[in-house]
C-alpha cells in the first residue's frame, strides 16, 4: 500500500505539471473503498495534491462506507483538510442492505453520520439506492426520511441497475423480484418530491443538495471541466483530451512518462455537452441543440418531461427518468442533420 | 414409330413423408439408371428448398428402362407430382399424363386427407390405381390395417398390394413387376394431328424454357413448328427428347404415349402453361385436350425490401422466380408505411411461403411482408365490378352494392376424438357443415365449405393445435359467395397505417379489432409519449388501446469522470434508432415493426 501511495504521489506530480492546471478547486477520493488506504496515507496524498495547487476554498471529498470509519480517524481527516464526506448508506432497511451484500448495519450508518458531524464535518452526503428488491414507495420514502432526520446536506439517490456478472443480477434473473420500471419510476418521483420539499434541491438526475452544498467535483464532470483521475480505471480530461488508466496494474507499474499505461479516449464536445447538460437542473442551452432538438424538447415540455429555462430546456424528474430516450433522440437529430 | 405396348406411364401418389421420393429413388436404382455414387438422396427433388421441406415444388418426369421377368424391356415414365394442396391443378395435369398411379400408403399411418384427394383426382382422370404399402419395416407398421383402409376408404382391392420398405430396399422388384403388369399401355394414333399435354415447364438460362409433355396423338419431330392451343403462341422446336435420370437425351421424334421435352428458344414460362395442348402449327388438332385452366393466384400479399434502396433488386429477383413459376404474379405497389414494394399473387399460403423463403435464401433479401389477403369481388352501385386483392383498394362502403368472397370445399381427416374440436373451429371460421364420413373405426372425414379468408388466417396452426397434429386438411376453390364484408383500418397515433388494413366479415370485425388492438399494444414498445392504438371501420372507432408512455430509461449513475462509457451506451441507442421505421407519426424499431406486421389473427 505504501508502494501504491508512492506511485500515486509521483503520478500526481507528473500529471499535474503536465496538465497545465494551476489550481484545483476540488479533490475527490472515491471509487471503491479509499478508506482502505488508512488515514495516514490519505492525508499524505492530500498534502501532495495541495502542493500541486489547491484553491483555498477547495472541496475535498472522501467516500466512506459506514463500517470503515472511526471517530478518531474522521477527526484526523477533518483536521488534515478533508471537508466533505460521502457515506454509502444505501438503505435504512436491514433486508435491503443484505440484498445488496453490504456488511454494515443501519446503526453503523447512523453512527457514521453522527461521528462525521462530531469530527467537524458540516458537508455530509448519503447514498441511497432506489428500486431494491421488495422496495415500495413507502419504504423508499422512509429511508429518505431517516436520511433527512440525520441532517445531511447532500443526498445521492441512484436507481439500481442490474449489471451482468453481479450477485444481484444472478439473484434476480430478468429483473424478477425487483420493482418493475413503473414501480421504480414511482419510487424515484416520490423521493424526488420529498427531498425537494425538505429543501434538498435536485441538481442532477440522482443528486440533491441544500443550497450551497452541491458537489462541485461532480458538477465539474457534468459541465465538461478539466480533471485528473488517478488510479486503475480512473479517467482524466484536460487539454481537450480524455484518457484513462485501464483496470489492472498498468497504473501502479513503474513509469517513464506521465501518460505511461494510459489509454486515450475520444472527446466529442457536442455529444458530451448534450448528454451531460441534460443530466443537470441547469439544462441545455438552446443554441447548442441540433436542428429539431428544440422542437423535440418543446414536445417533451408539453408532456411534462421538460421545462423551458432562460436560454433553453431542462428535464423534469419525469424527464430525467427517460433521459436516455430523450438524449439519444436529440443525438439522432444532430446526426441526421449533418 | 414403335408401338406403345412397352410404354408404362405412371405417377406416385403419397402423403408428405409417406416415402414417395424414396420409392422413386429405389425404382431408379433398380432400373440401374443411376449408380450409387451419382445418387443423391431423392434425385427428383432437385431444389435445395424442396429437399429441406421434404416436398416437391415442380412436377418432373424420368424415363427408365426395365427388363421384366418376362424378358422384355419396358420403357417406364415416372411423372412426379407436386405434393401440396396449393398445387392441386398441377397435380391433376401430371396425373392426366399417366395411365396409372402408385398409391403409396405408410403402413404405420394409413390413408391421409391429401392422399385421398389426390387419389380422387387420379380416379377422375380414369387412372388405374396400384396400391403399395410402404414402411413395413417400422415397428408400428400395420399392413392388414393399411390394406383394409385402402379397400374401405378408396374402394380398390389391396389384398395383393406390394408390401415394401423403400428405405430398406425391400420388395422393390414387386413394384416394378406390378407396374409392367397393371399399368395399361398408352394408346394413340401416330398419324393423327399432334396433341401433347404440357405438365411442367422450367426455365433454363441457356436454352430458354424446357417444356415437359406427354403425347396423346400424333408425332413430334425436331424442327416442327408447334402451336400452344390455349396461349396461342407458336415456336419452332430446337430440340426434342426424353428425360433420362442423368439428363436430357435428345432424339429425332416422339410418338403417342411418349413422355418428353422440347426446347424452342421460349423466353417465358407463361407461354407454356401447364395444362395447355401442344399441336403442330401447320396441321393443328381440331380441339385441345380437355381441362386447361389458367393458373389463378388465390392469395395476395405485399412484399417490400427491408432496405428501400433494394427495390429494383427485388423486382429482378421476382422476375427471375417468375421465369420458373407461371403461378407467381406481381405488380408494384406503394405503402405509406413500407415504401415501394410489390403486390404478389400466389396459389396459396405454401406457395407464398416458398417464394418468401426463396427471396430470403437465394437472393439474400430481408423482406417485409404484409398479412395475406384473398381476392374479393365487389359490385358497385353504379354497376361497376371490382376485383380487390389489396385491402388498401377496398372501396368506400357507401358505393358498394354487394361484395363477394371466395369459398373453398375443405376436407379434414381426423381421428374421431377430434371431430368436436374441428367442428368448433370450422364454425368459428364461418364454415358450412357439409357432412361427416366415418372412413373406418379410427378416422373420420369432416367436410366443410369455408371462406378462404378464414383459412389464410392461421387456420393450419389452429387445426394442428386442436387436433394434436393428427388432422390433415385439403381444400379446393369452390365459388364466390355474397358476403357482408368490411374493411378494418388500424390507426396509430390517429393515423391509418395502410399496411395493416384488412378485410373481414362484419360479424367478426369487433372481435378481431379488439384482438389486433391488444396485440399491437403488447408488441409496440413503450415510447417517450403514449400511443393510441385504434381500429376503425370507415370513420368509426370500434376498438381502442393505449401503449403507455415509457417511464424509465436512465443512466442513474454518471460520476467518477468516465464519460466515454455512458456516451457509448447512448450512441448505441441512437444507432438503434437510425434503423427505425416510421409508421405514420410513430417510429418503431425494426423488430417491433416486424412483430406488428406479423399479427395475423
Amino acid at each position: 500500500m505504501d508502494a501504491y501511495t508512492d506511485v500515486l504521489i509521483r503520478r500526481i506530480r507528473a500529471l499535474s505539471s503536465l496538465s497545465g492546471i494551476r489550481q484545483f478547486s476540488s479533490v475527490y477520493f472515491g471509487g471503491g473503498t479509499p478508506t482502505a488506504l488508512g488515514v495516514r496515507r490519505l492525508c499524505s496524498i492530500l498534502d501532495e495534491a495541495a502542493k500541486a495547487g489547491l484553491a483555498g476554498n477547495a472541496e475535498v471529498s472522501l467516500e466512506a462506507n459506514p463500517a470503515t470509519v472511526r471517530p478518531e480517524g474522521l477527526r484526523s481527516l477533518r483536521s488534515s483538510g478533508f471537508n466533505r464526506i460521502s457515506i454509502g448508506v444505501q438503505s435504512f432497511f436491514p433486508e435491503e442492505l443484505s440484498a445488496l451484500g453490504r456488511i454494515h448495519t443501519v446503526s453503523d450508518a447512523k453512527k457514521a453520520v453522527s461521528d462525521a458531524f462530531g469530527a467537524g464535518f458540516s458537508n455530509i452526503s448519503l447514498d441511497l439506492m432506489l428500486g431494491l428488491p421488495g422496495q415500495t414507495v413507502r419504504r423508499a420514502e422512509s429511508s429518505v426520511d431517516e436520511a433527512l432526520a440525520l441532517g445531511v446536506t447532500h443526498l445521492s439517490a441512484y436507481c439500481l441497475k442490474l449489471e451482468p456478472g453481479t450477485p444481484m443480477y444472478r439473484a434476480h434473473p430478468g429483473g424478477r423480484g425487483l420493482p418493475d420500471d413503473d414501480e421504480t419510476a414511482d419510487i424515484y418521483l416520490s423521493c424526488t418530491e420529498k427531498l425537494s420539499a425538505a429543501g434538498l434541491e435536485q441538481y442532477e438526475i440522482s443528486n440533491f443538495a441544500r443550497p450551497g452544498f452541491r458537489c462541485r467535483h461532480n458538477l465539474l464532470y457534468w459541465e465538461l471541466g478539466e480533471y485528473i483521475g488517478l488510479g486503475p480505471s480512473a479517467h482524466s480530461f484536460f487539454g481537450g483530451k480524455r484518457f484513462f488508466f485501464p483496470r489492472g496494474s498498468s497504473f501502479s507499474a513503474p513509469f517513464s512518462h506521465p501518460f505511461s499505461g494510459a489509454e486515450q479516449e475520444n472527446f466529442d464536445p457536442e455529444t458530451e455537452y448534450i448528454m451531460l447538460s441534460l443530466r443537470t437542473s441547469k439544462g441545455v442551452s438552446r443554441r447548442r441543440l441540433p436542428p429539431g432538438g428544440a422542437e423535440l424538447l418543446s414536445q417533451c415540455a408539453s408532456h411534462g418531461l421538460a421545462r423551458e429555462t432562460e436560454d433553453g430546456f431542462r428535464l423534469t424528474p419525469e424527464g430525467f427518468l427517460v433521459s436516455n430516450q430523450i438524449i439519444s433522440d436529440i443525438l439522432l437529430k444532430g446526426n441526421t442533420s449533418t | 414409330m414403335a408401338n406403345t405396348d412397352k410404354i408404362r406411364n405412371f405417377s406416385i401418389i403419397a402423403h408428405i413423408d409417406h416415402g414417395k421420393s424414396t420409392l422413386a429413388d429405389r425404382l431408379l436404382e433398380a432400373c440401374s439408371a443411376v449408380t450409387q455414387r451419382e445418387m443423391t438422396d431423392q434425385l427428383l427433388d432437385n431444389m435445395e428448398l424442396e429437399r429441406e421441406r421434404g416436398i416437391t415444388i415442380k412436377a418432373r418426369a424420368v424415363n427408365l428402362h426395365y427388363t421384366a421377368s418376362d424378358g422384355e424391356t419396358y420403357e417406364l415414365n415416372l411423372i412426379d407430382t407436386p405434393g401440396h394442396v396449393d398445387f392441386n391443378y398441377e397435380v391433376s395435369r401430371s396425373l392426366r399424363a399417366c395411365e396409372a398411379a402408385l398409391l403409396v400408403v405408410d403402413a404405420s399411418q394409413g390413408v391421409e386427407a391429401q392422399t385421398l384427394s389426390n387419389t380422387y383426382l387420379a380416379l377422375d382422370s380414369g387412372l388405374e390405381i396400384i396400391p403399395v404399402i410402404n414402411k413395413i419395416d417400422l415397428p408400428a407398421a400395420d399392413v392388414p390395417r393399411a390394406k383394409k383402409e385402402i379397400e374401405d376408404i378408396i374402394g380398390i382391392i389391396a389384398e395383393d398390394a406390394p408390401c415394401i420398405s423403400a428405405k430398406q430396399g425391400i420388395n422393390i422388384p414387386d413394384v416394378l413387376e406390378r407396374i409392367v403388369r397393371d399399368v395399361p399401355p398408352p394408346h394413340g394414333d401416330p398419324d393423327a394431328p399432334l396433341k401433347a399435354l404440357i405438365f411442367d415447364s422450367q426455365y433454363d438460362p441457356y436454352r430458354g424454357v424446357i417444356v415437359f409433355f406427354r403425347i396423346f396423338d400424333g408425332t413430334l419431330r425436331t424442327g416442327d413448328m408447334v402451336h400452344m392451343m390455349a396461349t396461342g403462341s407458336d415456336f419452332e422446336t430446337v430440340e426434342i427428347g426424353k428425360m433420362l435420370p442423368l439428363g436430357l437425351q435428345p432424339c429425332g421424334e416422339l410418338g403417342p404415349g411418349c413422355v418428353g421435352y422440347l426446347t424452342a428458344s421460349i423466353k417465358n414460362v407463361r407461354d407454356t402453361a401447364v395444362g395447355d395442348t401442344i399441336t403442330l402449327a401447320d396441321a393443328p388438332a381440331s380441339e385441345p385436350l380437355p381441362g386447361y385452366r389458367k393458373a389463378q393466384p388465390m392469395v395476395f400479399s405485399g412484399i417490400y425490401p427491408d432496405d428501400g434502396s433494394r427495390y429494383p433488386d427485388l423486382r429482378d429477383a421476382l422476375e427471375k422466380l417468375q421465369l420458373n413459376d407461371a403461378a407467381l404474379s406481381f405488380e408494384p405497389e406503394t405503402s405509406a408505411a413500407l415504401g415501394f414494394g410489390f403486390r404478389c399473387g400466389f396459389l396459396g399460403l405454401l406457395h407464398m411461403e416458398i417464394i418468401q423463403e426463396r427471396l430470403e435464401r437465394e437472393f439474400n433479401f430481408d423482406i417485409i411482408t404484409t398479412a395475406p389477403s384473398v381476392v374479393y369481388k365487389v359490385l358497385m352501385r353504379n354497376g361497376e365490378e371490382l376485383t380487390i386483392d389489396n385491402p388498401q383498394n377496398y372501396p368506400d362502403p357507401a358505393g358498394i352494392e354487394c361484395a363477394y368472397e371466395p369459398f373453398v370445399r375443405a376436407s379434414i381427416i381426423t381421428p374421431p376424438s377430434f371431430v368436436g374440436n374441428i367442428m368448433e373451429l370450422c364454425q368459428e371460421r364461418r364454415g358450412i357443415h357439409k357432412g361427416i364420413d366415418y372412413l373406418d373405426a379410427d378416422r373420420v372425414e369432416v367436410r366443410y365449405e369455408l371462406p378462404l379468408n378464414e383459412i389464410i388466417y392461421d387456420f393450419f396452426d389452429s387445426l394442428k393445435s386442436r387436433t394434436k397434429g393428427y388432422a390433415s386438411l385439403d381444400y379446393e376453390f369452390l365459388e364466390y359467395r355474397e358476403s357482408d364484408l368490411v374493411k378494418l383500418d388500424i390507426l396509430l397515433n390517429g393515423d391509418v397505417v395502410d399496411a395493416l388494413s384488412f378485410i373481414v366479415h362484419s360479424e367478426k370485425a369487433y372481435a378481431r379489432a379488439r384482438k389486433i388492438a391488444e396485440r399491437l399494444k403488447e408488441n409496440i414498445p413503450r415510447q417517450l409519449f403514449e400511443i393510441p392504438v385504434q381500429a376503425a371501420i370507415g370513420g368509426k372507432i370500434i376498438a381502442r388501446e393505449t401503449v403507455k408512455a415509457l417511464r424509465k430509461d436512465v443512466l442513474a449513475k454518471c460520476y467518477g469522470g468516465d464519460i466515454t462509457r455512458k456516451k457509448k451506451l447512448l450512441e448505441k441507442q441512437k444507432e438503434g434508432k437510425k434503423r427505425m421505421r416510421s409508421v405514420g407519426t410513430v417510429t418503431l424499431t425494426h423488430e417491433a415493426f416486424m412483430s406488428v406486421l406479423k399479427l395475423d389473427d
